[in-house]
Order: structure tokens, then sequence, then C-alpha cells
């Protein structure tokens, strides 16, 4: 007869249903939406390489700018790749990924705009300046290194070169 | 004779037959589904919920399964519903302008048996194991719920001296008439087909039961002949207890109230008791039933 | 008069929108995510959705998983016997693309290669109230005609 407390119990209560809008709040962690931005993004790969249902695909293209495709129908939502970006380009938002009628719908591409390098004109992406203040602890350090990040990888090093030639040789400036 | 069909004609379609019938079997229907959801903690369905579901049934296109006679398909559901309708028909409920005679319970018995044995063929003429099932269980249940059934309706036919309807709706309260009530109320589990005795439509063993091959306009139809079986069969009870009043009103209203308590205590009981197999539900009404029967009886007979 | 009934018979498609689930290789977390919307908590009976057993009951059809070649003849299968106008939902990013699985010789890999699939929801598992809130979609869908079943129907 334990049912009949249980079911009394119930009725005395009111219902425990959430009305359709009234909706549960997502939890502080909550693997959501996965967003991208495009900004902060540095072409770097890492995302694809952790992704295991390759939901996410980089192109770089010759010109002058790169792709960062996404398939929200193809993910997992593990969290990996917001884990491991190195420049905290993709973030989860609280809210699930919106219901869709069409494949196409699922799927987000997103174009990353190269620069080129002050000194030789070659096209790289610069490491964001957000990432340089994480790297570097203060602002005024990560300025100054930008200088030296708004490089191709040839010129910085010719530029590191340069600097250490001028070290060992004793020369001031 | 002219006034007498117009009388039929008004009682087969409106009061208490198909309109009324169906409006206050779908509102029972509603109840049952809202109170179980209730007892359950949860919000349960909108008040148009049963009407909805039947007119979404009738707007879908209907598949006839492979090897089946499109005729007895369509023709099993609508002599069920005809049999009920004209069985609603001879209900005495208050205000009816319904058709009453001698030994119209004897016709009302047999009506309503009748979308039971339509549920049974129509298991087997779908040719799915599952309803094979579910109308073997509900032929076997049959044999058991009409024990206490029709032992009631028999024992308070002996204690009238009639086999008439309204006499029945006009006999004072008695203690055989609370005892038939109850005795009637056991049936009524298994005619509803709700839990314990939810055993021909299983849903978590056999599908959907015997049903499981209808779909469309037959289920649809299907659907309102359990509408107004519900109405029906707990008007049975209902008019039992409304003798002793004599405005049609208050009438109307004892009618009312007794049918929505017992809606109430049948969902009581399935909101609070698992499926039993169909042996044990049989042993349930051999045992229980007979004794209910015998103590009507005694009670008709006696007292 | 019959403007009437067929207005009545499509918002009666919104109000009970019946649904079955059929899982087609999948590793249970979206049926996992489907019982919880019938439960106390989110309710669909509040919005007229029952779960039913058969398939010729049914108004909407909640796919999960990645399509095994064993399971799409019978995906086919029940896609048929579901009386139209009927929707389609497919649960979670399996029935979409094949997730993780996509590649694997032993699956189809997409829904929309074996039935038209009307609404995706993403998720891994998807959260309950979205998949609530696709079946109210779906039967909207279905109240205005726009299911693939009742447009591909229409062109006939």
């Amino acid at each position: 007869m334990n049912i009949l407390q249980i079911i009394f119990k119930n009725a005395g209560k009111q219902s425990r249903t959430r009305k359709p809008v009234d909706r549960v709040p997502f939890p502080v962690d909550f693997r959501g939406e996965l967003t991208h931005d495009a900004l902060q993004c540095t072409l770097c790969g890492t995302c694809t390489y952790v992704c295991s249902p390759a939901a996410i695909e980089i192109t770089r293209d010759e010109g002058d700018m790169g792709y960062w495709d996404y398939d929200a129908g193809r993910c997992t939502f593990c969290g990996r790749c917001v884990e491991y970006c190195p420049t905290k380009a993709l973030t989860f938002l609280q809210n699930s990924a919106p219901i869709v009628s069409m494949r196409s719908l699922e799927r987000t591409s997103h174009v990353v705009e190269y620069q080129h390098c002050t000194r030789c004109g070659a096209t790289i992406i610069p490491i964001p300046h957000e990432t340089l203040i994480r790297l570097y602890h203060s602002e005024e350090a990560a300025k100054k290194a930008t200088e030296v990040h708004n490089l191709c990888e040839k010129c910085r090093n010719r530029l590191h070169s340069q600097i250490l030639k001028s070290g060992i040789s004793g020369s001031k400036d | 004779m002219n006034n007498w069909w117009i009388n039929a004609i008004l009682a087969l379609l409106f009061w208490p037959g198909l309109l009324s019938g169906a409006l206050f079997g779908w509102f029972l229907l509603w109840m049952s589904r809202k109170f179980i959801a209730r007892l359950q903690g949860r919000q349960g369905p909108p008040f148009y919920q049963p009407f909805f579901d039947f007119w979404k049934l009738i707007g879908k296109k209907t598949i006839i399964p492979n090897g089946v006679n499109p005729v007895l398909f369509y023709a099993l559901p609508i002599i069920g519903l005809i049999s009920i309708i004209f069985a609603l028909a001879l209900l005495p409920v208050p205000g009816s302008s319904g058709i009453s005679f001698e030994g119209d319970l004897v016709l009302l018995i047999y009506l309503i048996e009748m979308p039971v044995l339509m549920d049974v063929i129509a298991g087997y003429v779908t040719r799915s194991v599952y309803a094979q099932v579910g109308a073997t269980r509900e032929a076997i249940l049959t044999i058991a719920y009409n024990l206490p059934f029709l032992g009631a309706l028999i024992a308070l036919a002996v204690r009238l001296h009639s086999f008439k309807l309204a006499t029945f709706a006009a006999a004072p309260i008695s203690i055989a008439t609370i005892l038939a009530a109850v005795a009637l109320f056991v049936a009524l589990l298994a005619q509803l087909k709700v839990n314990p005795f939810s055993i021909p439509n299983a849903e978590q063993e056999i599908v959907a039961g015997i049903h499981v091959e209808y779909n469309g306009l037959p289920l649809a139809l299907f659907e309102l002949t359990h509408a107004l079986e519900t109405s029906l069969l707990v008007g049975l009870i209902s008019i039992l207890f409304i003798g002793p009043f004599t405005s049609i009103w208050m009438k109307l209203l004892i009618f009312f109230v007794v049918a929505v308590v017992v809606i109430l205590l049948t969902n009581i009981t399935a909101a609070g008791t698992a499926r039993l197999k169909v042996q044990h539900a049989f042993k349930f009404y051999w045992t229980w039933g007979i004794a209910a029967t015998v103590l009507v009886v005694a009670a008709a007979l006696i007292l | 008069m019959s403007n009437i009934f067929s207005r009545l018979i499509q918002t009666s498609r919104r109000r009970s929108p019946w649904v079955y689930r059929i899982n087609a290789g999948s590793c249970n977390g979206c049926d996992i995510e489907v019982a919880p919307c019938f439960s106390p908590r989110y309710d669909g009976e509040q919005i007229g959705a029952v779960l039913q057993g058969s398939p010729k009951h049914t108004d909407i059809l909640l796919i999960s998983g990645p399509i095994t070649l064993r399971t799409q003849e019978m995906v086919k299968d029940v896609y048929q016997q579901i009386p139209s106008p009927k929707a389609v939902i497919a649960l979670g990013s399996c029935p979409a693309s094949g997730n993780v699985f996509h590649g694997s010789p032993t699956i189809v890999g997409s829904a929309e290669a074996v039935i038209p699939v009307d609404l995706y929801v993403p998720g891994c598992p998807p959260r309950p109230q979205a998949i609530l809130e696709a079946i109210q979609k779906a039967s909207v869908m279905l109240e205005k005609g726009e299911t693939r079943s009742q447009r591909e129907v229409s062109h006939e």
C-alpha cells in the first residue's frame, strides 16, 4: 500500500511539470552551441586534430584567406576543441544549437583573412593580441611582442639571429 | 407512432446517444488521463485532448494491411460503433426521450458485448501476431469479467422483478444496489482495460494490442467506440443512484457526480497497480467475482 | 462546411502529435533522453504528445543512431508503415551525418539517404527540452502542411 501513499502525496502537491517555454537553466559549463571567433583564429589546426568525428575542417588557401568549417550535425560536443584551442577562439554558448529543417543549416563556414608580414609582405596570420597578453602576462610586454609577431617566420628568424649576433659581438644596441 | 420515431432518433443521435455520449466519454477519458498524470506528479493533457486525438485520426490516410479484406477492415469498427450507440440510447439517463420496454436490459447486455466481439475479431483478421495475442487475452478476459457484471445486473433484476432499465433508474438505493455497484465497478476495470487489467492492450509487451494494425479512420472509430463504451458503462453504474431524487436537475447532478467518482476510483486503482497476467486476472474474477456475485444475489434476495 | 472540417483536422494535427521512436544503431544516449520527455519533469502529454507502440498510430517518427546497414531496411519499413501526413525528426548528430561512426563500412551514415527528414536536432545527445521543442515544431509543420511527406504528395 506504499504506492497509495506516493500517489496521494503526488495528487496533493503541485505538478512537477515545466511548461515548454519554461526552460531548465543550463549548467555553467554546459557544452552547448559551439561558436567560433574568426578574429581570434589562427587556423593552427589543433581543433581539427583533436576532433574525433572530424566535424571541423580547415582549408588554407593559397590566396589571401583561409576557411574554418564546422558541422554541428557531426559534432559530439565533447569539448576537446574548446579545451585545446590555443587562442581561445572557440567557446560554448549556454544554449543548445538551434533545431533546423535542413542539413545545410547546421554547417558554419568562417573566413579567416590572412595578413601580410610587415617586412617582406608574405601572408601570415599573426597571434591575436588577447593571446599575447595571456602569454606575456602584461599589456606592455604583449604590445612590445606584437611587432615581432607581426612578422613572418623567416623574418622573425632573421630578426632573432641579428639580436643574437649583436649580443655575441658585444656591440651596444 | 411518428412521435416514437422522433424520440428514438433523438435518443440515438443526441441524448444520450452519439453526440452527448461521445462528449461525455471524451470528458471522462480526459479526466482519467489528467487524473493519472496528477497522481504521477505530471501536468497531464489539456481538456480537449481526446477530441483532437479523434479528429487527427480522421484526417490521416488509412493503410489497409496486406491480405486483409477491406470490407471487413472497415465493417468491424462500424458495427461496434453502431451497437454501442444503440446501447447508449437504451440507457435511461435523466431527461432521455429514449426507447424503454420490458427486457431492454437483456438487449443492452448483448449490445455491450458487440464491440468486445468486434475487437476480438479485429485482432484476428489483421494478421498481426501482437493483435492475435491481444484478441486471445480479450476473449479470455471477457469470460472472466462478465461474471460479476452479469451477476450484479441479474441480481438487481430479480430484486426489482423487472428486466427494464427504467425500473433500475427509479429504484431506491439499498444495500443490494451499493453491492451491485461495487460488483459492476470491479467488472468496469477490465471492461475499460485499465490497470491491473490492461491485459489486452498491454503496450509494453504486445505493442498496441488488438489495434496494432488499425490506423486512420477505423482506429478513430474504435477510439470513439471506446469513449462511448466508457460513458455507457460508467453511466450504467450512475443510474443505480439516481432513483430517490425527483427533480431532473438533481438527477443529472447525481448522475454526473457518481460518474466522476467512479472514474476517479478507477484511476486510483489504475495508477496504484501493475498489470496482472491473464491467468491471475482470470483467477481474480473467478474468486472475487463469484464472491461479489454471491453477496449481491444474497443481498438482493434477503434484504 | 468542408472548410471547417479541414481547419479542425489541421488544428488537431498540431494538438495531438503521437510519437514513435526507432533506434537505428544508436548508442542509446538519445533514447535515454527521449524517456524524460514523457516523465513528470517535462511531460510531453501537456502538448498532446504520446509515445505510441505501433508505427501505424504515429504522426512523428523520432530516429536516433547512424542507420546501420542492418537497420536501414527496417527504418524504411517503419517509415512506410506510418500513414501520412507524417514528420521525421532526426535526433542528435548520428542520423544527420554518422557522427564518430562516419566512414565506417557498416553504416549508411545519413538518415537523409534512407527516408526524408524534416527536422534535425543537434546535440549528442540533445536535451529533453530540445526534443520536446522539436516535437512541437514538427506538429506545427504538420498543421501547415510543410513536412516533406505532405509537400512531396502535393507535388505529384
